[in-house]
């Protein structure tokens, strides 16, 4: 009777603390688009709002040279918002990213390989009209789709002419592959299959580190969580799998009360167990592991609110995930990562155990699964 | 590498030859000490390995030293890394042997 009055109170405070940190964070962050695209004039430039998305550029004798467009683009993490300043006969003169909820990593790769100068010298209708002529930056595919199609999406509202919304879901071999490897971590959990889990379970750690860790580098993070919470959703017309994993996860948690995804889909679970094979490792029992346990829930607690607050999911990004399947990521990253590995050698799962944000939030979720159950078993 | 100095560069080199001979015959040492019976092919493995460590570190630290330090760093993180596992999978391989024996 205690244990289930302790979760329902840990399972309400912690929501509630949630919430007042989203709603802090969404009345923080609403800033003037205006002062936005004005921070990027130039001494002595003036402008002139033709609509929300397109301003008249005026030089220091008020004559008109060229307009900036502005638009937003679905990112990984949030919309982000984009400028772009053309000459008057609509040439892309240069291009500025205003707003951005990206992690800074995959962010700073695209700065790197100037992908923002890959647009100058490109008329604006070319781009709307599906000029291929700049690729995305590997490794960053989806803040580089959702750049240029902000600046499409801002030409296209800013001339008034007609934007391409129609709703459309598809799916591939990624949204198969995600299926399988969550069928799999079912037929785990299956008594008939006992005889077969552990060829099961190296079979999707296998596919888990090859496909989700390597090919699609999806893994699930912490601020994947927050971008749902915040109700941001991914393109379900390319980028379902994104949606699917999250779902999945917290469903199955939901529903049997295992977390089916850290120990057979995750591909850094995977990753460690691999290692941990190579090694021979064995299971690290610390006499104070419920106290490590509530430090690392405390973490992942800490950084959620510090994610709302600053309405911002990437500040939430501590995982070493990144670094692993992209090699980008801060040198601490870099660093957790590699005593991460080395301790895998010898210890069993270090990360998922004691550092891995994910494991608090599926803990949270079976927290709030048992107070549920407990308050209809009454 | 020490460009002020003509007696830094000699001497840092000698001191690697030192080490490295140090660590390859207290490497001979210990094997035979822990009763592990190597052959051609075992040695080749080894030295196999401790030749790409030396490779990934040098080269890392050239790079670092080429003003290239997000390449410098990855060139010793990445690859490694994967020495280290490399390493960890050769001990349990050759040491295997052992615990064969002391079972028997």
């Amino acid at each position: 009777m205690k244990n289930k009055i302790i979760d329902s109170i840990i399972v309400l405070s912690v929501g509630f603390v949630v919430i007042i940190a989203a709603v802090t964070g969404k009345i923080i962050a609403e800033k003037d688009d205006l002062k936005l695209i004005g921070s990027i004039l130039k001494p002595g430039e003036e402008l002139q709002a033709v609509n929300n998305n397109k301003h008249i550029l005026f030089d220091e004798r008020g004559e008109a040279y060229g307009f900036i467009y502005s638009g937003e683009g679905r990112g990984y993490n949030g919309k982000l918002r984009v400028a772009a300043v053309s000459d008057t006969t609509e040439v892309i003169k240069s291009v500025q990213v205003l707003t951005n909820k990206e992690t800074p990593s995959f962010i700073n790769r695209l700065f790197r390989r100037n992908f923002l100068a890959r647009f100058e010298g490109i008329r604006f209708s070319e781009l709307a009209a599906g000029d291929k002529s700049v690729d995305a930056v590997a490794g960053a595919t989806i803040t580089s789709s959702a750049i240029k199609e902000a600046l499409i999406l801002g030409f296209t509202a800013g001339e008034g002419l007609q934007q391409n919304n129609n709703f459309n879901i598809s799916a591939g071999w990624p949204e198969l592959m995600v299926l399988l490897l969550f069928l799999i971590s079912a037929l785990i959990s299956v008594k008939k299959f006992s005889a077969a889990r552990k060829y099961l379970l190296w079979a999707s750690w296998t596919l888990s580190v090859i496909f989700l860790g390597f090919v699609l580098g999806q893994p699930l993070t912490l601020p994947r969580f927050i971008t749902l919470f915040t109700g941001y959703l991914p393109d379900p017309g390319g980028e379902l799998y994104i949606l699917l994993i999250p779902v999945l996860a917290v469903g199955f948690i939901l529903i049997s009360g295992k977390n089916n995804y850290c120990r057979s889909v995750c591909p850094f679970g995977a990753t460690q167990e691999i290692l941990g094979a190579i090694g021979n490792a064995s299971h690290m029992r610390l006499k104070r592991f419920r106290l490590v346990k509530y430090i690392q829930w405390g973490i992942t607690l800490l950084a959620v609110v510090l994610a709302l607050v600053m309405n911002n999911p990437s500040v939430a990004e501590y995982s070493v995930f990144g670094a692993f399947f992209q090699l980008t990521g801060t040198a601490l990253i870099f660093i957790l990562l590699l005593l991460s590995i080395i301790m895998s050698l010898f210890f069993r799962r270090p990360w998922c155990n004691y550092l891995c944000p994910v494991d608090g939030v599926m803990a949270y979720f079976r927290t709030m699964r048992r107070a549920v159950i407990s308050i209809f078993k009454r | 590498m020490f460009s002020n100095s003509n007696i830094l560069g000699p001497l840092f080199w000698i001191i690697m030859g030192v080490l490295y001979m140090v660590f390859i015959t207290g490497l001979v040492v210990w094997l035979k000490d822990l009763n592990i019976k190597m052959n051609w092919w075992k040695w080749s493995l080894v030295l196999l390995w401790f030749i790409l460590l030396s490779i990934i570190i040098a080269g890392g630290f050239t790079l670092i030293g080429e003003n290239e330090m997000r390449a410098g760093l990855l060139f010793i993180a990445v690859p490694g890394a994967v020495m280290i596992v490399a390493g960890v999978a050769l001990s349990r391989f050759l040491f295997r042997n052992r615990h064969e024996k002391q079972n028997n």
